[in-house]
């Protein structure tokens, strides 16, 4: 009997795997989140040193302020895309986006920028009482509202790789430096005690595509 | 009107509170003080150690007005309105913002955007006010380096399928001002939305050519079930030419029933984009975001 039940554990398991390798075209995400997740906002120097993105893929290295609660985040980083656009904002430019929660996101695509330079991204609540959370980075900035104020808010950074079923090729890197998260009345915070995280949802399917490094002191680490 | 390099660094408060973290530090001795901003209440100062570069802002059009005609602001909403060509866009006026609405400190002025579409914080209405925004700040422009030192910001004032009103914030993104669209006529845009779907294989459902202040587009095209062998970038980079010869570009994807499958959109003047997708038809047009 125990045999039995283990077979068709086996065999369900078997299935929902092949099933999410078979449907999900993907998202990768690699990078680190705060532990503390109380968090008004945060802020990192964001850099791309290379992206080679697949055929129809998109690559980037970005900081995010996202509330665990009300599934709502704010995004600003750098991009390149081959053959593809982020959010219909175009490949090899700075990027702000938000996410309001189901399938609707919205850029606003900021300069070009230059691999192996920092650009320093942020997103925080407009006041300690708002529920809104502004990105910003380079020019280019972009609201969005529903961050309650009694939500689990967190921040992240990460190398991400966006369609496609298959990893950037030749191993792509970036840096994040002097990540911070702001908290009202404090100011702004090394992140000390992050978490190193390797996706999920689909992206599972492929990844992980990046490996993530330690901390330095000011909160910055390689993704290679 | 403010730059927008100094948005994002208020450059004296910066280095007035690295001066207080400083001198904090030494006094307290504490090694490694993480704590930067010591009022504790700007965030839009940067801490210690941000990086200073902003990038380059692009130019997406072919021709470029080097001056604007520097209209003021209630003539270039009039002029916009009454061109644009939709009639759910009622109303637009410039306003100081305050910090909750998102007013950054040293921020310029926002247009508020007055839609009546039912529609909430979806695809449609945000590009619409992206596409106001954008003609305004060109239309008051004299001879900013962006649209966005003209106009800071824009929020779109609109009723969700409630009725409830909703404010949704737009930002901006970094673009050259003053560019110049080849805007062929509503008739050839029109009849290249069609080649284009002939060439793609699928089925025109309605086209509608808007005039913020050249030409835009917005365009319904019924896709066959099944796979298909070309991505949204694809179908989007064909109607607006490269360069682009429209400031903007509504597509939206719809089934053989009517059921919508993608909504994409693009503002040039902003510059922005927006995705809506149903369940797995991002992975079938190949759609990317975040």
């Amino acid at each position: 009997m125990r045999t039995w039940r283990r077979l068709v554990l086996f065999l369900a398991a078997f299935a929902v795997s092949f099933s999410a390798t078979a449907a999900w075209a993907g998202i990768v995400k690699d990078g680190k989140k705060t532990m503390n997740n109380h968090v008004d906002g945060a802020a990192a120097n964001v850099k791309g040193n290379s992206f080679n993105p697949r055929n129809g893929q998109c690559v980037l290295y970005s900081v995010t302020t996202t509330s665990e609660t009300s599934h709502v985040h704010v995004e600003t980083g750098v991009e390149r895309c081959d053959s593809s656009t982020l959010d219909e904002c175009d490949s090899g430019h700075l990027f702000a986006e938000r996410w309001g929660g189901g399938s609707i996101y919205h850029c606003n695509q900021g300069g070009t920028f230059s691999n192996g330079t920092a650009y320093y991204g942020s997103s925080f609540r407009n006041t300690s009482t708002s529920t809104t959370v502004t990105g910003s980075i380079g020019s280019a900035s972009i609201p969005q509202s529903g961050f309650g104020l009694s939500d689990t808010v967190t921040g992240r950074t990460w190398a991400e790789a966006t369609g496609g079923s298959a990893c950037p090729t030749s191993n792509p890197d970036g840096h994040f430096g002097h990540w911070d998260r702001y908290l009202y009345g404090t100011g702004w915070i090394t992140v000390s005690d992050p978490w190193s995280y390797h996706t999920g949802g689909p992206g599972e399917a492929y990844g992980p595509c990046w490996t993530v490094g330690p901390s330095n002191s000011n909160g910055g680490y390689d993704v290679y | 009107m403010s730059t927008n390099s100094l948005r994002t660094r208020p450059s004296r408060k910066s280095a007035r509170v690295l001066v207080l973290g400083t001198v904090l530090g030494a006094t307290t001795g504490i090694a490694g003080l993480a704590v930067a901003d010591i009022s504790g209440d700007d965030p839009w100062v940067p801490p210690p150690g941000a990086a200073e570069a902003v990038g380059t802002p692009d130019q997406l059009s072919a021709q470029r007005d080097e001056a604007g005609p520097g209209l003021n602001a209630n003539d270039a909403v009039a002029q916009t309105l009454r061109n644009l060509g939709d009639a759910s866009v009622i109303s637009a006026n410039i306003f100081q913002p305050t910090a909750e609405e998102g007013a950054i400190p040293e921020s310029g002025p926002w247009l508020n955007i007055r839609i009546d579409s039912n529609q909430g914080d979806s695809i449609r209405p945000v590009w619409l006010g992206q596409l106001v925004q954008g003609a305004v700040a060109d239309e008051m422009r004299t001879d900013e380096a962006t649209t966005s030192d003209v106009l800071d910001g824009a929020q779109v004032v609109d009723t969700d399928e409630s009725g409830k009103s909703v404010t949704i914030p737009l930002g901006h993104g970094a673009v050259v001002g003053g560019q110049e669209f080849n805007s062929p006529s509503d008739a050839l845009l029109t009849d290249r939305v069609q080649k284009v779907a002939d060439k793609f294989g699928i089925k025109v459902s309605s086209v509608e050519v808007l005039h913020p202040l050249d030409s835009a587009l917005a365009a319904t095209f019924v896709v066959s079930d099944g796979k298909v062998d070309w991505t949204i970038t694809q179908l989007t980079n064909a109607i607006e030419g490269s360069p682009s010869d429209i400031e903007g570009l509504y597509v939206e994807l719809v089934s053989p029933s009517g059921d919508p499958l993608l909504q994409a959109s693009r503002a040039l003047r902003i510059p922005g984009g927006g995705l809506w997708f149903a369940d797995g038809q991002d992975d079938r047009f190949g759609a990317n975001h975040g």
